[in-house]
């Protein structure tokens, strides 16, 4: 047997396996809300991209529309766009709970959470009528 | 101080732009992935929407550059902060001496660059 050092026994840390996450499914389920900020990142550095092809002029602003309208661009958006919606929903709840309250004359947890969602709607609205008009 | 704990001691400053991030996403990017890099792409809408000098006339607006930045810089620092917790919470030990640095200080240097693109 090997004696631990005074060094290694001062704090015992329980080692636990990178892979814990994958016995419940609700582990999963936080992972991949965890997973959905790096789509969120990968978003923010498209509109980046955007902006910095139209500051570059005409010609690099046409290849990244160009880019734009190919296939795997296409599916890269409609993957970010799912891990973005499952972000929205679960901000949405969290947001519920951290706001709502329960009892009378307080809005309570769903309620909280009902609003976020007629005000996203609202928003998406708004924002669909400057882009297209 | 070692520079880890420095940045560690910001922690409020990265929760609230977290918080704010997320909030940013949460609410914006749905809608403009849609259009942007679904809708338009596939012709669901005119692409004349997409038209240069259209864009450029957009650009110079600074409405819309207050609101591109609010849309690129405070999600960056949201994922920067998920990203640095989960990977903590993964156990990887020779991760945890750099991620702080790692994950806030590229948020900081991408949110130089949308400075720069945008002004």
């Amino acid at each position: 047997m090997n004696i631990p050092s005074a060094e290694v026994t001062k704090t015992y840390r329980r080692s636990i396996p990178n892979t814990w996450w994958l016995k419940k499914s609700s582990y999963v389920l936080f992972m991949l809300r965890e997973l959905s900020s790096v789509f969120v990142a990968l978003y923010a550095l498209c509109l980046l991209s955007l902006v910095y092809a139209v500051s570059q002029g005409p010609e690099s602003y046409a290849a990244w529309v160009a880019g734009s309208q190919s296939g795997w661009m296409i599916l890269l958006h409609v993957v970010m766009g799912l891990f973005v919606l499952y972000h929205t929903v679960t901000w949405f709840r969290i947001s519920g709970r951290i706001f709502g309250r329960e009892g009378s004359g307080a809005l309570s947890p769903a309620a909280v959470t009902a609003l976020n969602y007629v005000i996203w709607i609202v928003i998406s609205l708004g924002v669909m009528y400057i882009i297209l008009s | 101080m070692s520079l880890i704990k420095r940045i560690n001691a910001l922690e409020p400053l990265w929760w609230s732009l977290f918080g704010l991030g997320g909030t940013m996403a949460a609410f914006l990017f749905p809608v403009h992935i849609f259009i942007q890099g679904v809708a338009i792409p596939l012709g669901w809408v005119s692409s004349e929407l997409l038209h240069y000098e259209r864009l450029v006339v957009f650009l110079h607006s600074p409405i819309v550059k207050i609101y591109l930045f609010l849309l690129i810089v405070p999600p960056l620092f949201h994922a920067a902060h998920r990203i640095r917790l989960t990977l903590e919470d993964l156990r990887i030990e020779w991760l945890d001496r750099v991620l702080p640095l790692l994950c806030y200080g590229g948020a900081i240097l991408l949110t130089i660059m949308t400075l720069i693109v945008l002004l």
